[in-house]
């Protein structure tokens, strides 16, 4: 045969390679699904209190065992399939949802090298040189799942949800890979795991302070991204039952579900990466060790961005779907292309980090009176 | 390098597998009483007209289309961004890029004129 | 060699996915199928040690044209009996002609192609490929590079030419 020359590995490295890697993403899948049931909880708490109710308190103790009893509930409920509905894509759907929700784990680095057993161990499930892309790259395939369910369910809600979801992704795709491209020219790499080391040594090091615009960017693409108030049209209840996944019951409708808390939270674990320095501690202290400061830290600033996502979602109203994509395309788009500019002469430049800092907050401010300005005139015209 | 990526095959094996686990099991757990009215797509209660399988908007298409372009033009500039550190060529890069967006600012500018990027 | 039986398999998946393509009667599972394609090819770009290319290969065309070829398919949403497919009967020798056509020139690729990949397993790349892959496309490449943007600015103007159809509704709707 002519593909003679394969790399060959040995048995035991093999071994030793599937062992590593299966119980790193044991460990992050679990936490990724054992928090989901918590993520979910606090969420609806925290609505509640929002809107001066208490929210579910029956079930266990503040009602924590709630959404662990939702779960158990959805497997067994009836499983409907449509008599209309396209069969195999029907079914196939919900997998194309969750498949990449759970990919995209695999490349988050949620703690610093730690030396174990003689061999030198990535707190990462792996790191990957295309980092950042291959994130973009599964995220451009998460459209896929919402366009089949929306398609095969065979219901107008549905299919409109599914349109217009997916137009909203693709949308905002654009603006998230623009508004990212600040944080490469300073870090140089795709690399996550890199990128998160750049900014070790205390908080005034994460490019969030180097990078404000390209942050309230990313942070608003992301929103968009993964559904979230205020753009989350797509199931907007109001007006289109459930959106996609209306014609879906049982545990296949609890895979969108979980799919969209384990983005939810991907989503938070890439911007703490990129803007908020990772695992790395915001002042430097040798309290704890490293294998254990870093996952904790981690675990906080991504708790932190969660929380943010859920006031957002109780404090926002809702876009209109034209307003949704006007911001995408004539907002985000151009003031991503205007953030890359001026990062570049930056970078060119040689600037500290604060003279990055101001630009970057001066560009938020006018842009902020420019749109208050427009929408004053707008409004005093009708 | 491929070592690297056996993990993410291995993820995608648990995901696949994480699927057809939870769509079996509910599968055989769920009860089934399966009724004409509750196959059928669901309105709300009213009676679907038609199918839902219409011809689609343009709009969604442009949107797809216009998605295309600026995705590949993405990553030229993510490329270009990752050799940015490079000093031996990085003034006469950021001639290239502020060159390449200018280009394509022209071509931005006027699908917003036209009209393009309006939802209606 | 558990590498060298991936890289078969995918070539294989590959392969199916590309006949299911031609023989399914569906234009969405179609889709669904080239989608498979493009997937499995990245997966072989990767076995090449190419990741950087597989990257692309997912971005670009599993997830931007696919989608583009997924919604063109839906804003169409062809019945099986509106496909217009010509009568074959009638074009009997050409068929013949070209299925001979076809299967000569399948025997040629792979003889040509076989013939070179003797012992052609890629090497692994040094780490740090991509920035020589941008470096080079900044400094050699230059011109094409900027020609790309000329390119992507004519399909964009294209695309606005093809949304100029819905004009009048948009002056009913302003007066």
């Amino acid at each position: 045969m002519p593909l003679r020359n394969y790399p060959n590995w040995g048995l035991l490295v093999m071994l030793e390679l599937f062992l590593i890697s299966a119980i790193k993403i044991a460990f992050v899948v679990g936490v990724a699904l054992g928090a989901m049931p918590f993520v979910v909880l606090f969420e609806r708490k925290l609505l509640g209190w929002i809107q001066v109710r208490p929210g579910p308190n029956r079930v266990g103790p503040w009602g924590l065992l709630q959404c662990i009893v939702d779960g158990i509930k959805l497997f067994f409920k009836e499983e409907i399939i449509p008599d209309q509905a396209d069969k195999p894509l029907y079914l196939l759907a919900p997998a194309l949802v969750v498949i990449p929700a759970f990919l995209v784990l695999a490349i988050i680095p949620f703690g610093p090298t730690v030396h174990v057993l003689g061999r030198d161990i990535n707190m990462s499930v792996t790191d990957l040189n295309i980092g950042i892309l291959f994130f973009f790259a599964i995220a451009s395939l998460g459209v896929y799942g919402i366009v089949i369910a929306g398609w095969s369910s065979n219901n107008k809600y549905s299919l409109l949800g599914a349109m217009r979801s997916s137009a909203q992704m693709l949308s905002y795709e654009i603006s998230l890979g623009l508004s990212v491209v600040g944080v490469l020219l300073l870090a140089g790499t795709f690399d996550l795991r890199t990128i998160a080391e750049q900014q070790a040594g205390g908080f005034w090091h994460w490019y969030i302070f180097q990078q404000p615009l390209g942050f309230v960017l990313f942070l608003a693409a992301g929103f968009a991204e993964t559904n979230r108030l205020p753009f989350d049209l797509p199931e907007a209840e109001t007006e289109l039952t459930g959106g996609y996944h209306t014609e879906y019951s049982s545990m296949k409708f609890a895979m969108f579900f979980i799919s969209e808390y384990i983005n939810i939270m991907t989503m938070s674990a890439i911007v703490t990466t990129l803007y908020l320095g990772g695992w790395t501690a915001p002042i430097e202290h040798g309290l704890l060790p490293p294998w254990l400061a870093g996952p904790l830290w981690f675990g906080a600033k991504v708790f932190v961005l969660i929380f943010f996502f859920i006031l957002i979602r109780g404090t926002w109203p809702r876009l209109r779907y034209d307003q949704l994509m006007a911001f995408g395309w004539k907002i985000v788009l151009p003031l991503a292309l205007a953030n890359i500019i001026l990062t570049a002469c930056l970078v060119a430049l040689d600037s500290p980090w604060w003279v990055f800092c101001l630009a970057g907050l001066a560009v938020i401010f006018v842009i902020d009176r420019i749109v208050t300005m427009l929408r004053r005139s707008t409004l005093r015209a009708a | 390098m491929l070592q690297a990526y056996f993990p993410v095959f291995l993820l995608l094996l648990f995901g696949v597998g994480f699927a057809v686990f939870t769509m079996l099991l509910s599968h055989f757990i769920g009860k089934k009483k399966p009724t004409p009215v509750k196959l059928s797509p669901y309105e709300c209660g009213i009676k679907p007209i038609g199918t839902a399988r219409i011809q689609f908007f343009v709009k969604f298409y442009l949107i797809a289309l216009l998605f295309l372009l600026f995705d590949m033009e993405t990553i030229f500039i993510l490329i270009w961004a990752v050799a940015f550190h490079d000093k031996s060529i990085q003034v006469f890069a950021l001639i290239e890029m502020v060159v390449f967006i200018t280009i394509l600012l022209v071509g931005y500018a006027y699908v917003w004129r036209k009209g393009a990027l309006k939802w209606r | 060699m558990p590498v060298s039986i991936l890289y078969y398999a995918l070539f294989v998946i590959a392969l199916g996915a590309a006949l299911m393509v031609v023989l399914s009667r569906n234009t969405v599972y179609s889709a669904a199928f080239l989608i498979l394609t493009m997937l499995c090819l990245a997966g072989i770009f990767l076995l090449m040690h190419q990741e950087f290319v597989a990257a692309i290969q997912v971005i670009v065309y599993a997830g931007a044209i696919m989608v583009l070829f997924l919604f063109v398919i839906m804003l169409l949403n062809l019945r099986e009996r509106e496909i217009l497919l010509p009568d074959f009967r009638s074009l009997r020798i050409w068929v013949v002609l070209l299925v001979l056509v076809f299967f000569v020139q399948v025997g040629a690729t792979c003889f040509i192609v076989l013939r070179q990949m003797r012992d052609v397993y890629p090497p692994e790349l040094p780490p740090d490929t991509i920035p020589l892959i941008a470096k080079t496309l900044l400094t050699k490449y230059l011109l094409p590079f900027e020609l790309v943007s000329v390119l992507l600015v004519i399909a964009i103007i294209g695309a606005a030419m093809i949304a100029r159809h819905d004009e009048p509704a948009e002056h009913s709707d302003s007066s």
